[in-house]
């Protein structure tokens, strides 16, 4: 015989009175015999129990006539309405600082949606892997690093794979769009004919690539355009498929226009151009790391599955593909094998940092709505405070209490409506005006950086900001916390303020202030919690503005004001690296004789943009070092005038000078960081090492010592350096730096039109003013300061309005108290004193535990800070007493009204 | 909603207990409609009912003694008042006068 599950038992011994309990039980018992599934029917039976049960007493509480309980809601609401017209400065107030805060939440709520929950916007995104080359890391041996594949490495993977339905190599390009009135630098996506079915994107009008036409290098160029461009360059003409457009000055040829708001996985593509129209010597380079492999798996292969299969052809790859690794001169440069993995697309989005910054904020924005919340609680409580008498009569006329709990939650949740709409609005303004201020290629998603090879940061995943947006989740999302703060603010004031004291309240007026001081201590406890919150908020802020300072007054090495960069892609076959050489110094004396030219330069590889290429360094009159500890140093190429140029300050000895070229001895230069770690107390000046890049393997003399410049990132420490004179080392890619007498932008035309005079169809590329660049070096921390500082100011200001309502509204209170008090002699010091006293207590007490939140709080900001502890005693004290003297002035106010209380008034007003 | 009218599924229930006289309780008067009409009766729905129609005092009902095949449980035995049995045949008599002369129609309808 079956038994009922337990569970069903207990809840049905809840539901019923144990005398019913007894027979409905036994009934059951008596009746599951016959049913197919025993314990289930029971369990569904107990259920079907509860649920009529709970319409029966839902039914019976709200009247069973569904007509008049629209009425009575109809009615509330009516009610509510013309109480909140009432008070129209009380409506105003509570909309705005729910708006303010709702506002807040569902515009962070959408960032996150898009850079987290969203699914991405291809065909089956979760069927979606990116495939990483792992290159073994060049000081820690085992440690590995993912990387985006080389041409040559791809083959193989695409060849031997069986996991994948198709795999898609891309990478990002950017193109002169040549040949038309309005010549415009684009960004785009070189592909192979895979990629549109591997994401499922179909075009809107022509054709994607062929296979044919991707296939081997040296294919037609063909070119695919985005939708937006199409529109933008060539007003939405369909007639366009066929037709050529120029890019870099030859002509392809327009097949297809893709969907509205693809903008490829690198999220700021406008054009697609067939891989295969790369050179052919960059492509078929198996050391040359430049691409990004997306693929789709197979139906029935995991990823687990896919990952394995990955690494087994990563082993192959390795084997297949040993080669100089960047140091050809090195026998032991290897440290390890290469791999590869395959990791779900979903997953690489976005960077774990990125990540936490969101959360961070979203955690923030909730406490600002929480503050709001408590704010309006507090002025709740003063209402029902004051509305007691009408409450009284209601009740004692026989409303029951459930009644006038419904009757002033509808006004609650009136407030939380109009509220969240107005949120709405400032959040669809907020994204907007977040859009338009934010670089446009920021990247919001990328793999983790790993500058391993000479190759720059590893994967070019991004989500376009379009992709941030109100939809219905957000909606959803505001839905629910609408209804949060309301219930959070509306129910305690609500549920106190219809307390049955019917005696006091009618009695007298007098009563008021002696009864309420119970809810007034509610009520305190209320603003030292929201006081504590802000001051959490603050130290945030703080910590991160703090930071932001630190990095902005970080020596970079070199001076970043009126400084331009630009790129000249000289690629073969129409340059060599003799003729590219001689392009750019004629490019470079060229513009010299420019009068709002002060200087100009060549050097491989720009500050800030992530690092250089890195190399083995050897001292030829010191034992070979043991594997692990080699001399490690950036290497970069300079031209004579690239110090004098970027600012940079040269030590000791001497700089590149225009004798260094060919022939002559070859110098080195070092930067003091170099010095510093590997010659330490020895002077560098004179000796002589050799550098496994550039041809300097033989050995050159160390002739001068520059100052540490910041090529990696801001918050990196300086490697060792050693800069080759370019006219020793020929090597063509690279930058041009120009100092300019005026705004570095008005230089761009003129760089334009040098270069035009010498190559018309040479593409500038990468032109920077170098403060852009430093911009946009440190615009995740910028703006995470930026942001919690908003928050934080948001959040002091509400504190003190909070503080500023109790106690103001606490003088009202007392009033009567005060007017005696000052009759029977007391003057306007003692009042002040007895007021302002109370303001100390609330906001120390407030600041003592926001100090014991802050302190653990603050440990989750600390990768996000930059040289600044999370326990930092300056923010901290600082910021507490800012707080501290914002809520003695928002006390202070209303203690000044208390002193001008008229004892005569208000003895004569009894 | 008046003492006077009592629902379809209430009219199953009455008309069980008249059939069922002294054995009537939860397992038989559900067994009883299901048996006959083939509907499925929920237990909420059928104790709702009872409960329903005993505070209207339609029906009565008091504990029996425990028996050992539902686990020592006690049932609870239902009887038809007057009132009850007055509802019935109101409704019944209710339905008979309109069904008078078209049942036949509907049956037609039916098939």
């Amino acid at each position: 015989m079956p038994k009922p599950p337990r569970f069903a038992e207990t809840l049905l011994r809840r539901v019923v009175s144990p005398e019913d309990g007894e027979a409905l039980a036994g009934d059951l018992e008596e009746m599951m015999r016959d049913a197919r599934h025993p314990r289930r029917w029971y369990l569904q039976q107990v259920l079907s129990i509860l649920a009529a049960r709970t319409r029966q007493g839902l039914r019976a509480h709200l009247s069973t006539d569904p007509r008049r309980l629209t009425m009575a809601f109809r009615q509330d609401l009516a009610y509510a309405l013309r109480a909140l017209l009432k008070e129209p400065l009380f409506a105003a107030t509570s909309i705005v600082m729910l708006a303010l805060g709702i506002g807040a939440n569902v515009a962070m709520f959408a960032l996150l949606n898009a850079v987290l929950l969203k699914p991405l916007p291809f065909a089956d995104p979760d069927r979606l892997m990116l495939v990483q080359l792992l290159a073994p890391d060049r000081e820690e041996p085992g440690v590995l690093h993912p990387m985006i594949w080389s041409y040559p490495k791809y083959g193989a993977l695409r060849d031997g794979q069986r996991v994948f339905e198709s795999t898609a190599v891309f990478g990002a390009g950017n193109w002169n769009l040549t040949g038309t009135s309005l010549p415009d630098r684009i960004g785009g996506e070189y592909v192979e004919s895979s990629y549109f079915g591997v994401l499922g994107v179909t075009p809107l009008i022509g054709r994607t690539f062929s296979a044919d036409e991707t296939r081997a290098p040296g294919s037609a160029p063909l070119v695919i355009l985005g939708h937006t461009f199409w529109r933008q360059r060539f007003a939405g003409d369909a007639s366009i498929i066929g037709r050529t457009i120029g890019l870099n000055g030859t002509p392809h040829t327009v097949v297809g226009i893709l969907p509205r708001g693809f903008r490829g996985l690198t999220g700021q593509a406008d054009v697609w151009v067939p891989i295969t129209t790369l050179n052919a010597d960059d492509l078929g380079n198996p050391f040359d790391h430049s691409y990004d492999v997306v693929a789709r798996l197979r139906t029935g292969v995991s990823a687990g599955q896919a990952d394995s299969a990955v690494g087994i052809i990563g082993a192959e790859i390795d084997a297949r593909f040993r080669g100089p690794g960047g140091v050809p001169q090195q026998p032991n440069a290897r440290q390890g094998s290469w791999s590869a993995t395959a990791v779900p697309l979903d997953g690489q989005r976005v960077a774990p940092i990125v990540r936490r910054s969101i959360l961070l904020m979203l955690g923030a924005v909730g406490s600002v709505l929480l503050i709001v919340c408590i704010n309006l609680a507090n002025l709740m409580l003063f209402r029902t405070l004051s509305r007691q008498r009408e409450v009284a009569i209601r009740l004692a006329l026989g409303a029951s209490r459930l009644r006038i709990v419904r009757q002033l939650m509808t006004e609650s949740c009136l407030l939380a409506v109009f509220g969240a709409a107005a949120g709405v609005g400032i959040a669809y303004l907020a994204i907007h005006v977040g859009a338009a201020l934010m670089p446009p290629d920021i990247r919001l998603v990328l793999s983790p950086s790993a500058p391993v090879t000479g190759a720059q940061t590893v994967g070019l995943m991004r989500v376009g900001f379009g992709l941030v947006g109100l939809d219905i989740s957000t909606l959803v999302f505001t839905v629910v916390i609408a209804v949060g703060a309301s219930m959070v603010f509306g129910l305690g004031p609500a549920w106190s303020g219809s307390r049955r004291d019917l005696s006091v309240a009618i009695k007298a007026r007098s009563a008021a202030s002696s009864q309420g001081t119970r809810r007034f201590a509610l009520r305190n406890l209320l603003v030292v919690a929201e006081i504590a919150l802000a001051l959490v908020l603050l130290t945030a802020g703080g910590l991160m503005v703090k930071s932001v300072a630190r990095l902005q007054s970080t020596p970079l090495g070199f001076r970043s004001d009126a400084l331009l960069t630009f790129r000249v892609p000289l690629a073969a076959p129409r340059y060599n690296s003799r003729t590219a050489t001689d392009l750019l110094q004629r490019l470079m004396m060229a513009l010299a004789e420019r009068p709002d030219v002060e200087a100009i330069a060549f050097g491989s590889c720009a500050p800030i943009s992530g690092g250089c290429n890195r190399t083995l360094m050897t001292f030829p009159d010191r034992p070979t070092p043991a594997r692990g500890a080699e001399n490690r140093v950036e290497v970069l190429w300079a031209s004579p005038e690239y110090f004098e140029t970027l600012g940079i300050r040269l030590v000791r000895g001497r700089g590149i000078s225009d004798r260094d070229r060919a022939g002559q001895p070859k110098v080195v230069v070092i930067n003091e960081t170099a010095a510093r770690t590997y010659w330490g107390a020895e002077d560098p000046i004179g000796t002589r090492i050799a550098v496994g890049q550039g041809g300097f393997g033989d050995g050159a003399e160390v002739v001068g010592i520059v100052q540490d410049v910041k090529y990696g990132s801001v918050d990196l420490a300086v490697l060792p350096g050693v800069y080759l004179p370019q006219l020793q080392s020929v090597r063509s890619g690279g930058l041009i730096f120009v100092r300019s007498r005026t705004h570095p932008s008005t230089l761009v035309t003129a760089v334009r039109a040098e270069l035009g005079v010498l190559d018309p169809d040479l593409p500038l590329v990468n032109i920077m003013m170098m403060d852009e660049r430093f911009g946009e070096a440190t615009w995740r921390t910028r703006v995470s300061a930026w942001l919690l500082g908003g928050f934080a100011v948001l959040a002091l200001a509400l504190a003190a309005l909070g503080l500023y309502g109790v106690i103001s509204q606490g003088v009202e209170q007392r009033r009567r108290e005060i007017g005696v008090r000052m009759a029977v002699g007391a003057d306007r010091a003692h009042i002040l004193r007895l007021v302002i006293g109370r303001v100390f207590v609330i906001a120390l007490s407030g600041i003592a535990l926001g100090l014991v939140c802050a302190v653990p709080a603050m440990r989750i900001l600390r990768a996000l800070l930059y040289q600044v502890r999370p326990t930092d005693p300056l923010v901290f004290s600082g910021l507490a007493l800012l707080l501290l003297a914002v809520a003695l002035l928002a006390g202070y106010i209303p203690a000044r009204r208390a002193t001008r209380v008229d004892p005569l008034t208000t003895l004569r007003a009894e | 909603m008046s003492t006077h009218t009592i629902g379809d599924f209430e009219q199953l229930i009455l008309f069980a207990l008249v059939r069922l006289g002294a054995d009537a309780y939860g397992v038989s008067i559900r067994g009883d409609i299901e048996k006959r009409t083939g509907r499925t009766v929920s237990a909420g729905a059928l104790y709702t009912a009872l409960d329903r129609m005993e505070q209207r005092g339609l029906v009565a009902s008091r504990l029996g003694d425990p028996t050992p095949q539902r686990g020592g449980k006690r049932k609870r035995l239902y009887t038809l008042q007057p009132a009850g049995e007055r509802a019935l045949a109101r409704a019944y008599e209710s339905l008979r006068l309109m069904a008078n002369g078209v049942a036949a129609r509907l049956r037609a309808v039916k098939e």
